[in-house]
């Protein structure tokens, strides 16, 4: 009996253990969309445009990134999809 | 002799130890603007999530009006994404000027930009408009992405030390 009831518990471990880190893992979306968008923008203040231009193109890549490829919650809409492939 | 031993000694062990400290202290420093970096990026990041999506909203208005398969504007939407940061990068090694840009986001026909549907049209022309008024410099999520920009550029700083 005592064992049986181990065995559960180890069980209710690992399943809510693998949901919690998929749950984990899958919520980077729309952290991906914004370094994405921060790099590109990025270069665009080094090169010449300053933070307002930056900001415009910024702007426009994260909302359609993330429009594109993730969940209101920030995970991913669609597991093989990462903007940054 | 003996004593100058000495004092080449003390001073290469000062001298050690004072490149010692200064090595941690901007180690430190660089550690605590990171850690303010991702700070601001964050803030940035649920600035952002809190407001509607623009893109998503024109996707979801258009999806509604039109007979068009949902699947079809998504592969719309994810074409002129891909060309907007084709052309984001051009603009960034400086071979594209920002209006360049925005002629090709405002939706021309040009069957190479990218936005030659509808779709495309309708979220670039939004941008461009909302662009012009330049409303976004009073929103907190400039003050945020000028915030971590500047803490990135920091950052770089030491990278290149």
């Amino acid at each position: 009996m005592i064992k049986n009831k181990k065995k559960l518990s180890i069980a209710l471990t690992m399943i809510f253990g693998i949901s919690f880190s998929q749950q984990f893992q899958n919520n980077y979306c729309d952290l991906d969309c914004l370094e994405e968008a921060f790099e590109l923008s990025e270069g665009i203040i080094e090169g010449y445009g300053g933070h307002q231009q930056a900001y415009e193109h910024f702007e426009i890549i994260y909302d359609m990134c993330t429009a594109i490829f993730c969940n209101q919650d920030g995970s991913y809409s669609n597991e093989s999809d990462n903007p940054r492939n | 002799m003996k004593n100058l031993k000495r004092l080449l000694l003390t001073f290469l062990i000062t001298v050690s130890f004072s490149n010692c400290t200064e090595q941690t202290k901007s180690t430190i420093e660089q550690e605590n603007i990171s850690e303010h970096f991702e700070k601001v990026q964050n803030e940035l990041r649920i600035e952002l999530d809190s407001k509607n999506n623009p893109a998503l909203d024109i996707c979801n208005e258009f999806a509604k009006s039109s007979n068009i398969e949902k699947s079809i504007l998504q592969r719309d939407m994810t074409l002129s994404y891909e060309k907007i940061k084709e052309r984001s990068k051009l603009v960034a090694l400086g071979k594209l000027s920002n209006e360049e840009y925005f002629n090709d986001v405002n939706g021309s026909m040009d069957e190479h930009n990218g936005f030659k549907t509808e779709l495309g049209k309708l979220i670039s022309n939004y941008y461009k408009q909302k662009h012009k008024s330049k409303a976004f410099i009073e929103t907190l999520a400039y003050e945020k992405f000028k915030e971590a920009q500047e803490l990135n550029s920091e950052l770089k700083k030491y990278d290149k030390e």
